[in-house]
C-alpha cells in the first residue's frame, strides 16, 4: 500500500465539524479514504481492527472533547499500545488551553492544531495536514 | 723502590712539577710530556736588554712623579696669586673710590668758597654744604671723615658730621697745594685715624687745607673681612721719599707695627714699581710669603695696599699629599724593579731546569728501557702513556700496543681491572704509593704481578700521571698456593679428628672394631674406662664381651646380633648390662654396622659404638617410682590439677578435685583440649600461649569455663612434665572466684571512699542517717574538730556536743527528709578542746555501703569570721579616727575629763586650765542636752551602748552652737572603764543644713502625699478598669523565675530553649516560682473560679496536667531572650474542667530588671476559632464554586466556537458554491454573518485567555526585563514592518522584575497590540517602550501617538468589555486591557494609563524589582 493510499482516521463528534472537515479535504483534493469515529469508544474500537490486520491510517485527527471516552484518554491508550503507538496522532481541537497542549504532548501527540473558526483557514489547515502527514512524512510502517 | 720515587726526585732548582721536558725520542716519552714555548728563556743578550729596559722605566717613572709634584705646587701658588691680586685690587679700588669722592667733595667746597664773599660765616656755609652731601658719602665702602682746616688750625666738619670726633686729629702739615699728603696714624689704639691731607688753594676765607680721616678701626675691620684664608694678611703702607715704607694699617693687627718704617726687599719692590699692581714672593718676618701690591698713584697720596699669604699655609695641602705621592712612586718603581728581577731569575732558572731535565731524561730512559721489570706510565683514566720494552716479554705485545689503552681494553680480567683502577684512583686522590698484586694474561697463560703505583706530582697545566712498575711473581704465587693448600688439608684433618674425639667423649661412647673371623676387637679407651678397666691393659674380644653380659640380657642380645649378621634385621642396636671390673653392672647401648665383607658377602668387620646408658636407666627407674608416688598424690590432692600433652594440648589426666570443680567426669575431661577450659574469646590466644610456654609458669587473673558454662576465676601454676615419654605439662588450678569477687567489692567500696575523701579538701563525715553515728570521717574532719578517728567512729555528734547551735544535726536531717537541700549553711561547732569554731557546711543524703547515710562537708570559716569581726572593729576605729574635730581623752585613774582647750577656744572662751575644764564644760553645754549626754556616757561606761551624742553649747558671744561628741572607753578585766577617748566637733553648719533638709523633706512629703492621693484615685480608676474590662488579666510576680534563669545563665548555659527542652523539671520549678498577685473578675469567670485563693492559688492551678507544661516553655524562652511581650495560644482547662481556647499575651519584665511584675491578658478565642473554621469552610466552598464556574466558562466558550465554525463554514460554502442562486443582498447578508462569526470567535478566544489567566498557577521569579520585552516585540516584527511602525525600545539590560514570565508577556503583548491598533491612522505610527526603576519597583511604559482618550475614562478602559470606540473605528472585544489588568493584579503589580484626546496614550506597567 503506497503512502498516499493510507486512510485518515478522523475522530470528531460534531457532525457539522465532520461534514466541514470532509468538505475541506475534498475541496483540497485529498484522495485518501477518511474514516470517522464519532466518539472515544469508536476510536478505541479501531485499535482492535488494526490489530486484526486492517491497514493503519496515515494519521489520526483527534478532537479532545468527545463523548463517552475523552480524547486525551484515547490518546493515552493509543500511545501506550506497544505496536500502534507509532501511528501519528494530530490533535485537532477548539481548545487552545496550554494545559491541554501540555497534556497532549506529554501523552505522545505528534502535533497539536487549533481549529480555526474561519473556513478558509480551516481548509488551509486540512490541506497542510494532509500534505504533511500523508505525503511528506515518512512513517515506520 | 728506586723507580717508584725516581719520578719525584727533585733537581737543584726545586721545581720538578713545573719542569718542562723536551722529548727527544717523540711519544711515548718516559717523562711527562708538555709542549714548551720556544723563547721563554732567552739567551744572555736578551737578559741584559731586559735589565736596561727595567732601569730606564724606573727612571722615567720617578721623573714623571717629580714633574707632577712640581706642577701641582705651581698650580696652588698661581691660584693664591690670582686670589691675592683680586683682593688687593678690590681694597685699592675702594680706597681710590673713597679718595676720589673726597676729592670731588673738596672741589665742590672749594668752588663754593670761591663764590662766597669774604668774611662770611665759614663754618655755617661749609656745614650746610656738608649736610647736603652726607647721604652720598654715607654709602661709601670705607668710612671717612672730611673736614677743613682753617688758617688757625681749627677744624671744620664737612662730612660726615662727626659723632663725637673721638679720634685725635693731627696738626696739619700742609705741603704743596692740591697734593695729597699722608701722615702716620695718630692717637691711641682704638681711636686712631689715618690722616690724609690735601692742601687747599690759599683763599680769602683762611682755609689752609682739607683733610680726610680714614678711621683706623673701621679700616681694620674692612681689611679683616677681606682675608680669605687663614694666614692671609692685609696692610696699608705709606711710601716714604727715601724708599722706605711706613705701616699705616695692618691685619692681623700688631700694635707695635703701626707707624713703623720698614726697609728691605718689600720696600725695594714697591720702590721699583711706581704704579699698578704686582706680586712678589718674598721672605718677611722669617716666613716666605706671596704678596700682592697695589700702589695708588696719580693725584692720590703715595700709599700701597698689600695682600699677602704665607707660602707654607698655601702649600700645606700640597705638602700633605707629597709623602703619599712619593710613596706611590717608590712602590711603582719597586714593583717594576722586582718584576724585572723576577723575570730575569725565572729565565735563568728555566734554562738550568731544561738542562737538568734533559740530562735526567736521558738517564732514566736508558734505565727504564733496560729494566727487567715492567715500567709504565698511565694517566688519570688509566690509559698507558708509556711502557718499557720489558712489557713485550710479559704480555707478548710490543710497548706501542699499549699506548692510549686501558688495562680493561687490553684484556685484563674484570676483577683485576677493579683492583688496578682502585689502586690508581687512590694513588691519584691521596698521592700515596700503592702496592698491588694482580693477574694479567700473557703468552704463557695468566701471570701474577706485584706492582707499585705512584702518582707523579701534577701541576695546573699538566695532566696527572702515575708511574707503575710491575714485577712477575707468578712462580712465587704458585709456590705459596701449593703450600697453602697443603696446610689447609692438614688442618681440616686435625679438626675433624678432634671434633670426633670430643664428640665420643661427650657422648660417653666407646668405639669398637670387631674382627668377626677372629673375634678380636679393638676398642677405644673410653669403653675400658666405662667398665672400670685401665685402657692400657684392657684387651677386648667378642668372647670376653659375651662373658660380661648380664645373664638376663644374654638371650636378647645374641638374638639381635645373630639376626643382624644374618641380614634378617636392617640394623644392629641393643641395650644390655655389662659387668664392670668391680662386679657392678652398667647399661650399655651398642650399635654397629658391618664394615667389610668377603667375596661371598660374608661379614668380616663390625664397627660400632658402646654407649653408657646407666645414668639414664637409673633415672628412668627413679622416675617410674616417682611417677607412681605422684599419681597417688595427684589423685588425692584437694587442688584441681590437670596434665596435658604438648602439641595436641589434649588433657591426659585430671584429678578428683578437678572433676568436682569443673563438673566434667574424668572421661569427659580426657576428651577436652586445654583451650576448651577457657572462655571462647581467649581460646585462640591460649592455643598460642600453651604452645610457647616453657618451664614453671604462674598465671593469675584468668577465667576458666566449667562444664555448665559457669565462669570461674582461677590461678594456675604449670610445669613441664613428660608423661609416658610424651612431653606435656601439669597445671595446678586454684579457684579464686570467691576471693576475686570479695576483693572486687572491697576495692570498689574502698575506691569510692578514697576518691570522696581525697578529692574534697573539706572536712567530711559520713554518719548513719537515722542514728547519727559516725561511719567514716576523713583527716580534715578529725583535724577540724580535734578528735581522732577512733574517738569518732560509732559515736554521734550530739553525744560529743559538737554542735553549739542547739538544733544542729536534727535540723539538717529534717530539711533533707523534706527534700530540701542543705548547702553553704553556717553553724558554730565545738572542738574537743572546747573552743568554738565557725563552719560552713553542706549535707547530702547518700547510700553508704547500703546504709542510709548523711554525708557532711565542713569548711572552717573561723578565720574568716574573726577577720570579719576584726574588720568591723577596725572600721569603727577608723571611723573614730577619721572624724575630724577636737580629740579628748579621759583617764579615770588620773581623774577628770579633758575636753581639750581647743573646744573652749573655739567657743571664744580663751584658755581654760585643765582643772576647770569639766566645770566649764557643764556650764556651757545646753541644760536640755546635758542630761542626755550624761545618760549616754553612763550607759557607755556600763558597756550598754555607744557614746555618740549631739549637744548644744553656748559660745562667748551667746550664740548656741551644735556639737557632736563620740567616744570609746576601755575596760579592765573586771569590767570597769579606766580610759576613754573621743572627739568633739562642731556640727552647727550641718545642723543648719539638716534643718533645711528637714524642711524640704516636709515639703516633699506634703507633695508626695498629694501625689499619692492623686495616684490613689488613678489606681482606683485602674482597678475599676482591671476589674471591669472584658479581658481576663492576671498580675503575676516573676521574681522567682528571674532568679532561676539568672542562675542558669551564670552557670554558663547559652542556649536556653535547648536547656528547657532537656530539663522539664526546671520548667516545672519556674512555674512554681511564679506568684499570682491578683486576677480580675473576668479571669476568674473565664476559669470558672469562685475566688483566687481557693481555686487559682498559683500558676500550677492553670496547668493541672503535667503535659500542659510544655506550653509554658514559650514564656520562659521569651524571658530568656529578653522579649518584653509574648503572645501564644493556650489550650488549658478551666477549673471546672471545661476546655479553654485562649490567646495569651504576657508583658514580661527584663531578666535583670528590679521590676518583676508580669501582666498576662487572656482572651477566650474559642468563638474566634469557631468563626475561623466557619470562614475556612466558606472559603473552601467558594473556591469550589469558583472552580466550577471557571470550568463552566471554559467549556461553554469552547462549545460556543463549534457552532460558529459551522455558521462560518456553511456561509462560505454558500458563497462559493451557491452564489448564483443568491442575489447581491443575500450575498451581503452572508458576508455580515461571516463577519459576525469571526468577531464572535475572537471574542471567545479573548474570553478564554482571560479565564485562563485566572486559572493559571503563577510562578513568580526574577525576570530579566529586556529579553522579555524583546521576545514580545519580535512576534510583532512582520506586522511592524508591513505597516512601517517606528517602534523604539529603551530598556536597561540590568533591570529585573519579580513576576511570572507568561503573565508579563501576556500583559505586554496586549499593550503593544493595543498601541498598534490605535496608531493605525497615525502617520507615521510611533510606539515607544521604556523602562525605569523607581525605588523598589520597575515601571514599563508603552507610549503611542494614537488618538488618545479622555482621562475621565482612565479607569473604565481596563474593565472587561469596555470600549471607548465604535467597532468600525477600532475593532476589538474590550477584553485585551482587562487581561492586562488581571495579569498585573495576579503578579502583584499594577497598570494604569495617561492620556489626553489627540495626544496619544501611555500605558504603565509596574512590578516589584527583583533585586
Amino acid at each position: 500500500m503506497s503512502s498516499t493510499d493510507r486512510p485518515i482516521l478522523l475522530v470528531e463528534d460534531n457532525p457539522m465539524d465532520v461534514d466541514l472537515t470532509l468538505r475541506a479535504f475534498r475541496r483540497r483534493r485529498v484522495t485518501n479514504d477518511i474514516h470517522v469515529a464519532r466518539d472515544g469508544e469508536e476510536a478505541l474500537a479501531w485499535m482492535a481492527r488494526w490489530e486484526a490486520g486492517e491497514p493503519w491510517p496515515a494519521v489520526i485527527l483527534l478532537d479532545l472533547k468527545l463523548p463517552k471516552v475523552d480524547g486525551l484518554e484515547v490518546l493515552r491508550q493509543l500511545k501506550q499500545h506497544a505496536v500502534l503507538r507509532v501511528i501519528p496522532v494530530v490533535v485537532l481541537t477548539t481548545s487552545a488551553d496550554s494545559g491541554d497542549v501540555q497534556t497532549a504532548y506529554h501523552l505522545g501527540a505528534n502535533s497539536y492544531i487549533v481549529k480555526p473558526v474561519e473556513f478558509e483557514k480551516f481548509m488551509d489547515v486540512s490541506e497542510k495536514v494532509d500534505l504533511y502527514w500523508t505525503v511528506v512524512n515518512q512513517r515506520p510502517y | 723502590m728506586v723507580f717508584g720515587s725516581g719520578g719525584r726526585e727533585n733537581d737543584s732548582a726545586g721545581h720538578p712539577g713545573r719542569a718542562a721536558a723536551v722529548d727527544g725520542a717523540g711519544a711515548p716519552g718516559f717523562l711527562p710530556v708538555r709542549p714548551v714555548t720556544e723563547g721563554a728563556g732567552g739567551p744572555p743578550g736578551r737578559r741584559v736588554f731586559l735589565r736596561l729596559v727595567t732601569l730606564l722605566a724606573m727612571a722615567l717613572l720617578v721623573g714623571a712623579a717629580a714633574w707632577v709634584v712640581w706642577l701641582e705646587r705651581e698650580r696652588e701658588l698661581s691660584e693664591a696669586r690670582a686670589l691675592s691680586v683680586r683682593r688687593v685690587e678690590r681694597l685699592a679700588g675702594e680706597l681710590v673710590e673713597t679718595l676720589a669722592l673726597a676729592k670731588a667733595a673738596i672741589a665742590q667746597v672749594e668752588s663754593d668758597l670761591r663764590r662766597l664773599p669774604a668774611g662770611s660765616a665759614l663754618s655755617t656755609v661749609l656745614g650746610d654744604a656738608a649736610r647736603a652731601r652726607a647721604g652720598l658719602l654715607a654709602q661709601l665702602p670705607m668710612p671717612f671723615e672730611l673736614y677743613a682746616l682753617d688758617a688757625d688750625g681749627r677744624t671744620i666738619e664737612l662730612a660726615p658730621p662727626s659723632a663725637g670726633a673721638s679720634h685725635v686729629r693731627a696738626r696739619p702739615s700742609v705741603a704743596a697745594p692740591g697734593v695729597w699728603q699722608v701722615s702716620a696714624p695718630q692717637g691711641p689704639a682704638g681711636a686712631r685715624a689715618v690722616l690724609i691731607e690735601r692742601a687747599a688753594e690759599p683763599n680769602a676765607h683762611g682755609v689752609a687745607a682739607f683733610a680726610v680721616d680714614l678711621l683706623h678701626e673701621p679700616l681694620r675691620r674692612r681689611f679683616e673681612e677681606s682675608r680669605e684664608r687663614q694666614g692671609g694678611s692685609v696692610a696699608l703702607f705709606r711710601v716714604e721719599a727715601d724708599g722706605g715704607t711706613t705701616v699705616l694699617v695692618r691685619v692681623p693687627h700688631d700694635e707695635s707695627e703701626i707707624g713703623r718704617t720698614v726697609r728691605g726687599p718689600l720696600a725695594e719692590a714697591v720702590a721699583r714699581r711706581p704704579s699698578g699692581s704686582f706680586h712678589a714672593l718674598t721672605r718677611l718676618d722669617g716666613t716666605r710669603r706671596l704678596i700682592a701690591y697695589r700702589r695708588l698713584e696719580g693725584d692720590a697720596a703715595a700709599i700701597v695696599v698689600a695682600y699677602g699669604m704665607a707660602t707654607d699655609v698655601l702649600l700645606a695641602d700640597w705638602r700633605a699629599r707629597l709623602p703619599w705621592m712619593a710613596a706611590v712612586t717608590l712602590l711603582l718603581a719597586a714593583a717594576l724593579g722586582a718584576g724585572g728581577w723576577r723575570l730575569d731569575r725565572a729565565l735563568h732558572t728555566q734554562a738550568l731546569q731544561r738542562e737538568a731535565l734533559a740530562r735526567r731524561e736521558r738517564n732514566y730512559r736508558t734505565l727504564a728501557d733496560h729494566l727487567p721489570d715492567v715500567v709504565a706510565r698511565l694517566d688519570r683514566e688509566g690509559r698507558y702513556l708509556y711502557a718499557n720494552p720489558a712489557i713485550e716479554g710479559a704480555t707478548g705485545l710490543p710497548p706501542e700496543a699499549f699506548i692510549g689503552k686501558t688495562a680493561a681494553e687490553l684484556g685484563m680480567p674484570v676483577q683485576q681491572v677493579d683492583l688496578w683502577t682502585a689502586a690508581l684512583r687512590r694513588a691519584f686522590d691521596r698521592g700515596t704509593t700503592e702496592r698491588i698484586e694482580f693477574a694479567y694474561p700473557g703468552p704463557d697463560g695468566v701471570r701474577h704481578w706485584e706492582a707499585v703505583v705512584a702518582a707523579e706530582p701534577a701541576s695546573a697545566d699538566a695532566a696527572a700521571t702515575a708511574l707503575v712498575i710491575s714485577r712477575d711473581i707468578t712462580a712465587r704465587k704458585q709456590a705459596e698456593a701449593a703450600r697453602e693448600a697443603q696446610a689447609q688439608a692438614e688442618q681440616a684433618l686435625r679438626d675433624s679428628e678432634e671434633r670426633l674425639r670430643l664428640a665420643l667423649q661427650a657422648a660417653n661412647q666407646g668405639l669398637y672394631d670387631l674382627d668377626l673371623r677372629t673375634g678380636e676387637a679393638v676398642v677405644s679407651a673410653e669403653y675400658a674406662l666405662m667398665l672400670g678397666y685401665d685402657p692400657a691393659d684392657f684387651r677386648e674380644t667378642n668372647a670376653a664381651w659375651r662373658e660380661r653380659l648380664h645373664p638376663d640380657d644374654r638371650g636378647t642380645v645374641e638374638q639381635a646380633f645373630e639376626s643382624y649378621l644374618a641380614g634378617r634385621s636392617d640394623d644392629y642396636r641393643v641395650e644390655y648390662r655389662q659387668r664392670t671390673r668391680d662386679g657392678g653392672w652398667k647399661w650399655i647401648l651398642s650399635v654397629g654396622r658391618i664394615q667389610q665383607r668377603d667375596a661371598e658377602g660374608r661379614p668380616l668387620r663390625l664397627l660400632g659404638t658402646h654407649t653408657d646408658l646407666t645414668a639414664i636407666k637409673e633415672a628412668q627407674a627413679a622416675l617410674q617410682e616417682s611417677e607412681a608416688r605422684f599419681r597417688v598424690l595427684f589423685d588425692a590432692s584437694p587442688v584441681p590439677t590437670l596434665a596435658y600433652e604438648r602439641g595436641s594440648l589434649r588433657l591426659l589426666a585430671v584429678n578428683e578435685a578437678f572433676t568436682q570443680l569443673y563438673g566434667y567426669s574424668r572421661e569427659e575431661a580426657r576428651a577436652l583440649r586445654i583451650p576448651d577450659l577457657y572462655p571462647p574469646e581467649l581460646r585462640a590466644a591460649m592455643v598460642d600461649l600453651a604452645a610457647r610456654v616453657q618451664g614453671p609458669n604462674h598465671v593469675t587473673d584468668i577465667q576458666h569455663v566449667c562444664k555448665d558454662g559457669r565462669r570461674i576465676d582461677v590461678e594456675t601454676r604449670s610445669h613441664d612434665y613428660a608423661l609416658n615419654g610424651r612431653p606435656g605439662r601439669i597445671s595446678v588450678i586454684v579457684d579464686v572466684t570467691e576471693q576475686r569477687r570479695a576483693e572486687a567489692a572491697r576495692r570498689a567500696a574502698a575506691e569510692r571512699f578514697e576518691k570522696l575523701f581525697r578529692a574534697a579538701p573539706e572536712a567530711i563525715s559520713v554518719s548513719d542517717f537515722a542514728s547519727g553515728r559516725f561511719l567514716q570521717v576523713n583527716e580534715a574532719f578529725c583535724e577540724l574538730f580535734g578528735y581522732t578517728r577512733e574517738q569518732l567512729i560509732g559515736r554521734t555528734s550530739t553525744e560529743l556536743a559538737m554542735w553549739v547551735s542547739p538544733a544542729g544535726r536534727g535540723q539538717i536531717v529534717e530539711r533533707l527528709t523534706s527534700g530540701q537541700s542543705v548547702r553553704g549553711h553556717e553553724a558554730v561547732g565545738r572542738r574537743q578542746a572546747g573552743e568554738t569554731i565557725d563552719v560552713l557546711f553542706s549535707a547530702e543524703r547518700i547510700d553508704f555501703d547500703g546504709n542510709d547515710a548523711l554525708l557532711m562537708m565542713f569548711r572552717d570559716i573561723s578565720q574568716r569570721k574573726r577577720l570579719e569581726a576584726a574588720l568591723r572593729a577596725s572600721e569603727q576605729r577608723f571611723r573614730l579616727a577619721a572624724s575630724f574635730g577636737q580629740v579628748w581623752e579621759w583617764d579615770f585613774g588620773a581623774g577628770g575629763v579633758a575636753p581639750t582647750s581647743e573646744f573652749f577656744a573655739g567657743l571664744g572662751y580663751g584658755d581654760v586650765v585643765a582643772e576647770r575644764q569639766f566645770a566649764e564644760f557643764v556650764r556651757v553645754v545646753h541644760p536640755d542636752d546635758w542630761h542626755r549626754l550624761r545618760e549616754a556616757l553612763a550607759r557607755h561606761l556600763k558597756r550598754q551602748g555607744p557614746y555618740h551624742v549631739q549637744f548644744r553649747a553656748t559660745d562667748a558671744a551667746g550664740r548656741t552652737r551644735w556639737f557632736e561628741s563620740q567616744g570609746q572607753a576601755l575596760w579592765d578585766e573586771r569590767g570597769r572603764a579606766y580610759y576613754m577617748a573621743g572627739t568633739t566637733f562642731e556640727i552647727t553648719e550641718r545642723k543648719d543644713a539638716e534643718e533645711q533638709v528637714r524642711r524640704l523633706a516636709e515639703e516633699l512629703e506634703q507633695r508626695v502625699r498629694e501625689r499619692t492621693a492623686q495616684l490613689a484615685v488613678s489606681e482606683a480608676r485602674f482597678r475599676t478598669i482591671f476589674e471591669s474590662v472584658p479581658v481576663a488579666i492576671s498580675e503575676e510576680d516573676w521574681s522567682g523565675v528571674q532568679r532561676l534563669l539568672r542562675e542558669l545563665r551564670a552557670s554558663g548555659v547559652r542556649d536556653g530553649a535547648a536547656h528547657f527542652a532537656a530539663h522539664p523539671e526546671l520548667v516545672a520549678q519556674c512555674l512554681r516560682a511564679v506568684r499570682i498577685v491578683r486576677l480580675n473578675q473576668k479571669a476568674l469567670d473565664l476559669h470558672d473560679a469562685r475566688d483566687q485563693q481557693s481555686d487559682l492559688p498559683d500558676l500550677q492551678a492553670f496547668y493541672p496536667d503535667p503535659q500542659d507544661l510544655s506550653q509554658f516553655v514559650g514564656e520562659l524562652e521569651a524571658l530568656w531572650a529578653g522579649r518584653r511581650s509574648y503572645t501564644a495560644k493556650r489550650h488549658l482547662p478551666a477549673v471546672s474542667g471545661r476546655p479553654l481556647n485562649l490567646m495569651m499575651t504576657i508583658s514580661l519584665p527584663g531578666l535583670d530588671d528590679d521590676d518583676a511584675m508580669a501582666l498576662v491578658c487572656l482572651v477566650d478565642i474559642s468563638e474566634i476559632d469557631r468563626l475561623n473554621e466557619e470562614l475556612d469552610r466558606s472559603v473552601a466552598r467558594l473556591r469550589q464554586v469558583n472552580k466550577e464556574l471557571e470550568t463552566f466558562t471554559y467549556s461553554v466558550s469552547h462549545d460556543l466556537k463549534a457552532p460558529l465554525r459551522g455558521i462560518d463554514g456553511y456561509s462560505r460554502l454558500l458563497l462559493s458554491d451557491h452564489a448564483q442562486s443568491l442575489d447581491e443582498e443575500g450575498r451581503q447578508f452572508l458576508g455580515h454573518i461571516r463577519q459576525a462569526t469571526q468577531h464572535m470567535g475572537v471574542l471567545i478566544d479573548d474570553l478564554l485567555a482571560y479565564s485562563r489567566l485566572e486559572r493559571r498557577a503563577l510562578t513568580l521569579t526574577a525576570l530579566p526585563l529586556a529579553p522579555a520585552v524583546d521576545g514580545v516585540i519580535a512576534a510583532f516584527q512582520p506586522d511592524l514592518q508591513a505597516r512601517g511602525v517606528e517602534l523604539t525600545v529603551d530598556v536597561d539590560a540590568g533591570l529585573r522584575v519579580t513576576g511570572d514570565a507568561q503573565g508579563l508577556a501576556i500583559a505586554l503583548r496586549n499593550l503593544v497590540d493595543n498601541a498598534l491598533k490605535f496608531t493605525r491612522e497615525s502617520r507615521p505610527a510611533r510606539v515607544h517602550v521604556a523602562a525605569t526603576r523607581i525605588e523598589g519597583r520597575v515601571r514599563l511604559s508603552v507610549r503611542d501617538n494614537g488618538p488618545g482618550f479622555d482621562m475621565k475614562f482612565h479607569d473604565r478602559i481596563f474593565a472587561i468589555f469596555q470600549r471607548l470606540h465604535r467597532a468600525e473605528e477600532y475593532p476589538g472585544t474590550g477584553v485585551g486591557l482587562a487581561i492586562v489588568r488581571k495579569a498585573m493584579e495576579r503578579m502583584g503589580g499594577r497598570v494604569w494609563a495617561e492620556s489626553a484626546p489627540g495626544e496619544g496614550a501611555t500605558f504603565h506597567l509596574e512590578l516589584p524589582a527583583a533585586d
